[in-house]
């Protein structure tokens, strides 16, 4: 299977601080299609950061990453692109959740997922149609009216999921997700965001803390001073690799 | 405790710079205002009167944008006030002494502002000086407060602000595990039209009770044409914004204008504070911009000077009206767009990340501010073509110079408060930034 995602001897350094050890140092990752990969470590091991560069968001200060978007185009260097166009992958291609949700708090659950196809283009009437579809897979119809204040922080979450598949992306990426819910919230959060990832094919990034969500992916990778330290896909540990399958 | 609370505020960056600057523009145009209405009334002329009740009406109309740019200033205040007053009450501190501190820091903020605002003042006075009246510029000796008027309006900045925070501080409950609003944030209701439409009704009967001559009838005259129309504007006006929104909403084709329809939508009178103060001054400068263009065709030949002059004067003091509402708007637009990015600088940034461009995310606060401020003029002009339909309706046939003078203030106007929302460009810029 070719990859989805290719990184290759990834370092970053950030300008302004004031420790001389790189953020990322000499990281590389391959990410095959519906492959569900854990990045873990402790806080400032650099797994953000990591995200980050992988997603497009930061440009590293060396190494590359490839991503293989669409159907018959083959792999396009991260590198090759200035920031309008990575913007533009970022929102064709790029699926993003984050701990807190961050959807906006004046648009109803509904809007908040279309917009995130309108913005590239979706006429709005076929965008409110394929959200309301998404929100109905993750679990929401009835809920399509509500503003995010009104939503739990389960269901605001899972707002944002369907805000991350509506665009079908490449990829997903999804920062702590589950860092700001309950355990038992956060299992059905991860449920929701694993099958509808891994449930059409893409691979799905999630940067955490918790053993148990990590231990529901495929693959677990972990960070320590910004370098990649243990990947459960190679090695003896044998964990389940790269087969998209859970549990 | 109030000096090391003090302190930190101003150690904070993202505490003090906003309402000061905000402070600064509120009483430096004040201040100017007050000069200028001042000159008007000491004015030595044989219409002295005449002139000082000109700027009296003037002076009413630019309370309500006044008013709104000082309460954008007081809400600024409170901003990053609450989340380091619940920390306080964690260590104990009384209500009676998060109230003191809220107050101090208020006029304390506020006393910068206005000591930055005397300078601001004094520096445009050369420049404002040159706009004549009566045959002469006003000059800067003309535009000088004085130092009574002065003290007294700085105290009275001060005091609105010390005012604006302790009621900021009734509506909201402090407890150590942060700051809980305790109302909800009122609706915008329907029931503001009929109170409208009744104020208009009681005034009309007011007007034909006072009857005939004397000064009663005059002043009760005159607030009925210009003091009722203005409550009533700031009644109906958020309403009527909702209404168009809603419009807007619905037809919105693009996430951009979706999400700044949204957003006006949220608090329509939030929006209306900022740019609806320019609706009375559009109303009743259209009017009197055609009726002074009708007058002055009126017989060219028989004018006398003096009436001549009069005229001229009336008109410029129209378009000078306009003009310093259209500014307050701006500076109102630059202040709370700025706040309120500040204030969802995360969100902002996710977005970002999630691959809306720069330009989109900026076109958002221009089409809510613009596409609002397109609605209240658009408002204003219909409502000035109905109400004065004789007036406008001759003077767009026989005087479209004067009208093409008034459109084009206007036009000015609506351009600078354009620049207001463009404000917020480099505040967007720092908070991108981290993001490729
Ligand atoms: N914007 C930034 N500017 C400067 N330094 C940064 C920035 N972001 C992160 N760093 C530094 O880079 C290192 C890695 O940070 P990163 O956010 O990637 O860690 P993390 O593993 O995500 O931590 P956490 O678990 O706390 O989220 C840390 O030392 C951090 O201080
Ligand atoms: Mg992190």
């Amino acid at each position: 299977m070719a990859p989805v995602l290719q990184a290759r001897e990834l370092s970053k350094s950030y300008a302004d601080t004031l420790q001389a050890a790189p953020a990322l140092h000499g990281v590389g990752l391959t990410v095959l299609p519906g492959e569900s990969v854990a990045i873990m470590g402790p806080s400032g091991s650099g797994k953000t950061t990591l995200m980050h560069v992988l997603s497009g968001i930061l440009t590293p200060d060396a190494g590359e990453v490839q991503l293989a978007v669409g159907s018959d185009r083959g792999p396009v260097a991260l590198s090759a692109l200035d920031a309008e166009q990575r913007a533009r992958l970022r929102r064709e291609h790029i699926g993003f959740v984050f701990q807190e949700g961050l959807l906006l708090p004046e648009l109803t659950a509904l809007e908040n997922v279309a917009v995130a196809l309108m913005v590239s283009g979706v006429r709005r009437s076929t965008a409110e149609q394929q959200a309301a579809g998404w929100l109905g897979a993750l679990g929401l119809s009835g809920w399509e009216q509500h503003r995010p204040g009104q939503l739990s922080g389960g269901q605001a979450q899972r707002v944002a999921i369907a805000r991350a598949q509506a665009a079908e992306p490449a990829v997903v990426f999804a920062d702590e997700p589950t860092g700001a819910l309950d355990s038992t919230t956060s299992e059905a959060v991860l449920d929701a965001l694993l099958d509808s990832t891994v449930g059409r094919g893409a691979p799905l990034v999630v940067v955490t803390h918790d053993e148990t969500v990590a231990a529901r992916c495929a693959r677990i990778i972990r960070l320590q001073d910004g370098r990649l330290v243990a990947d459960s896909a190679d090695g003896a540990d044998g964990a389940a690799s790269a087969t998209g399958e859970r549990r | 405790m109030i000096r090391l609370f003090l302190a930190r505020a101003f150690q904070d960056r993202s505490v003090w710079p906003l309402p000061v600057l905000a402070c600064t523009l509120t009483s430096g145009i004040a201040f100017m205002v007050v000069g200028g209405s001042r000159y008007f009334f000491t004015l030595e002329h044989p219409l002295a009167t005449f002139y000082a009740v000109l700027a009296g009406v003037a002076l009413i109309l630019l309370t309500v944008p006044m008013v709104s740019l000082l309460s954008s200033s007081a809400r600024l205040m409170a901003r990053r006030r609450d989340e380091r007053l619940s920390s306080l009450r964690l260590l104990g501190a009384t209500t009676g002494q998060l109230r003191l501190l809220a107050v101090s820091e208020a006029v304390l903020l506020a006393a910068a502002g206005v000591l930055a605002g005397t300078v601001l003042y004094v520096a445009l006075m050369p420049l404002v000086g040159l706009i004549p009246f009566a045959g002469a510029p006003m000059g800067v000796d003309g535009l000088w407060i004085g130092p009574g008027l002065w003290g007294l309006s700085a105290a009275a900045l001060m005091l609105l602000a010390a005012g604006a925070s302790l009621l900021g501080m009734r509506r909201i409950e402090v407890t150590p595990l942060g700051v809980r609003t305790m109302a909800a944030p009122a609706r915008v209701h329907w029931v503001r039209v009929v109170v409208a439409v009744l104020g208009v009704l009681a005034a009309q009967l007011l007007a034909q009770l006072a009857g005939v001559g004397g000064m009663a009838a005059v002043i009760t005259m005159m607030l009925a044409a210009v003091a009722v129309p203005l409550v009533v504007v700031q009644l109906v006006g958020p309403w009527v914004l909702k209404m168009v929104t809603t419009v807007q909403l619905r037809r919105a084709r693009t996430a951009e204008r979706l999400i700044a329809a949204r957003s006006v939508l949220e608090s329509p009178q939030q929006m209306f504070k900022q740019v609806g103060g320019v609706s009375i001054t559009t109303y009743a400068g259209v009017i009197a911009g055609s009726g002074l263009g009708l007058v002055s065709l009126a017989d060219p030949s028989q004018a006398d000077p003096g009436q001549a002059q009069l005229l001229a004067d009336i008109q410029r003091g129209v378009w000078l009206t306009l003009a310093i509402s259209f500014l307050m708007a701006a500076c109102s637009v630059g202040i709370n767009q700025t706040a309120q990015l500040l204030d969802r600088r995360r969100l902002y940034a996710s977005l970002h990340m999630m691959g809306m461009s720069r330009g989109q995310l900026q076109r958002i606060r221009t089409l809510a501010v613009m596409r609002a401020l397109g609605a209240v003029v658009v408002i204003a002009l219909v409502a000035a073509a109905v109400t004065a339909f004789p007036i406008v309706g001759a003077a767009v046939l026989v005087a479209p110079a004067a009208v093409g003078t008034s459109l084009g203030v206007l036009g000015l106007g609506v351009l600078c408060v354009f620049v207001g929302a463009q404000v917020t460009r480099p505040a967007l810029r720092r908070v991108l930034a981290p993001i490729g």
